[in-house]
């Protein structure tokens, strides 16, 4: 028997049915919600492809039954965007040169985007401590930090003129 | 990876809770933050037809610190919450540390301290800073409750004392005395997301310059946790030296049973048992007393 769940994606309100051994990242990706910007990777908490934030905290989606996300809120990599234009920390990565094959880089920016929300001016070591958890395998993650010190930037440079 | 058809339950209450696992005999598993038992049952390591679900139960979240009382950790504690605690980071520090060690930031927002402790493995974060604060686990069960100390917790791998039907509800920690250092050493290869090959949690408790006493807590080098009471006594009630130390670190790595595995051969692990003991109680006695 289906579980009804109301929660919130992106802003948005969802009532749902859904399996009691569907994960979040299954449901995100399914037919009922449709958001597939969320990557599964290695499915077991490993790779941080599936990384989306729960309450503003970072988890790893496949990990998460889709029962246990009733009553929380969701953002995906599909909630950062605003009015058609791109939230900066998806510019600094467009800049910086940080997406290759792309298939890591959802997790990336919203594991950036949890950083960047407690810490606005990360270190290069803060930065890689706190992407222990998202594993690329293009790019030797160069550029990836790059992209967070320039969203960092670009973040405080946006607070400025606000 | 498909997860095996379960049935999810989660009850709003211990009594609820007692009911389904009664209901259900053999059958049902315990979720807490679930890194570990989605992970074995996608794997397929684990069977389970039944899901128990322990967000609900408010009793197993309780955090609670006095001077007087020390601390009361809920076993739903997510692991994140103790490494940002400003509280525990202060009274004690290497239960934070050990915690800011274990997996990614995402696998710390959803596991717990309990989860930790009753995977019961050998290498589990959280164990050996828990054992040398001389944590107790309260258990509670339709019949009432018990309280073990967690040293005697653990049986082997992944074994533990724990009985059907009784739930782990919270830990307990005493207040560490003054003049205390502490040190926790995960020794890995890679330095994030990380199993370790060998763990060690010192803490010593000195009065003038004289250590009163020792606790040497060492991981993944046995079975279970194992305390090493020889490096223990032969610390306790003398003046700290390097040479003590060094001494102490011998008789830890003596009393040791490791394996070899992936990971490391039973010689290396011994040889890094001594290595690290010696580490970490230099670190542990710097805090505290100046030693040449």
């Amino acid at each position: 028997m289906k579980k009804r769940i109301v929660l919130k994606i992106n802003n948005q309100d969802y009532e749902l049915l859904v399996a009691d051994n569907e994960t979040l990242a299954q449901l995100l990706r399914g037919t009922q919600v449709n958001l597939t910007g969320t990557k599964q990777g290695c499915e077991i908490g490993d790779c941080g492809a599936c990384t989306v934030l729960m309450d503003g905290k970072p988890v790893n989606s496949c990990l998460v039954l889709a029962v246990q996300a009733s009553g929380h809120e969701i953002t995906t990599i599909e909630g950062l965007a605003r009015t058609g234009k791109l939230h900066p920390i998806q510019e600094a990565f467009i800049e910086a040169g940080a997406v290759q094959c792309g298939f890591c880089t959802p997790g990336m920016i919203l594991k950036a985007k949890a950083l960047l929300d407690t810490n606005t001016k990360p270190t290069r070591q803060e930065i890689r401590k706190a992407f222990v958890g998202n594993l690329c395998r293009c790019t030797g993650y160069f550029k990836i930090i790059n992209a967070v010190e320039k969203a960092s930037e670009m973040l405080s440079e946006e607070e400025v003129k606000s | 990876m498909i997860l095996p058809r379960f049935k999810f339950t989660e009850p709003q209450t211990l009594e609820e809770a007692f009911e389904i696992v009664e209901q259900n005999k053999g059958d049902s598993a315990f979720l807490a933050g679930g890194t570990d038992l989605l992970v074995n049952l996608k794997k397929k390591v684990v069977n389970h037809s039944v899901i128990v679900s322990l967000e609900k139960l408010a009793e197993l979240k309780n955090i609670e610190y006095s001077n007087e009382k020390g601390l009361t950790l809920g076993a739903m504690t997510r692991i994140s919450d103790i490494e940002e605690s400003l509280v525990l980071r202060e009274k004690y520090p290497i239960l934070a540390i050990a915690a800011s060690k274990l997996g990614s930031p995402q696998v710390r927002n959803r596991a717990t301290v309990g989860g930790n402790i009753c995977a019961a493995r050998p290498a589990g974060d959280t164990i050996g800073p828990l054992i040398a604060y001389a944590a107790t686990a309260r258990l509670v069960s339709k019949d009432g409750e018990r309280r073990q100390p967690l040293e005697e917790f653990f049986l082997g791998p992944g074994r533990t004392i724990i009985k059907e039907g009784e739930i782990l509800a919270d830990i307990q920690l005493s207040t560490v005395p003054a003049n205390t250092g502490a040190s926790y050493i995960k020794y890995g290869i890679r330095k994030a997301m990380e199993i370790a090959m060998v763990t060690v949690t010192t803490l010593l408790t000195f009065g003038n310059a004289s250590c009163q006493s020792a606790w040497v807590v060492l991981g993944a080098v046995a079975p279970t946790f194992i305390r090493s009471p020889q490096a223990e006594d032969v610390l306790s009630g003398k003046m700290f030296s390097r040479n003590i130390a060094g001494q102490a670190a011998k008789l830890a790595a003596d009393c040791c049973q490791p394996i070899s595995d992936m990971r490391a051969s039973a010689e290396y692990r011994r040889e890094l048992v001594e290595v690290l003991t010696r580490r970490s109680l230099l670190e542990a006695a710097s805090q505290c007393v100046n030693f040449s």
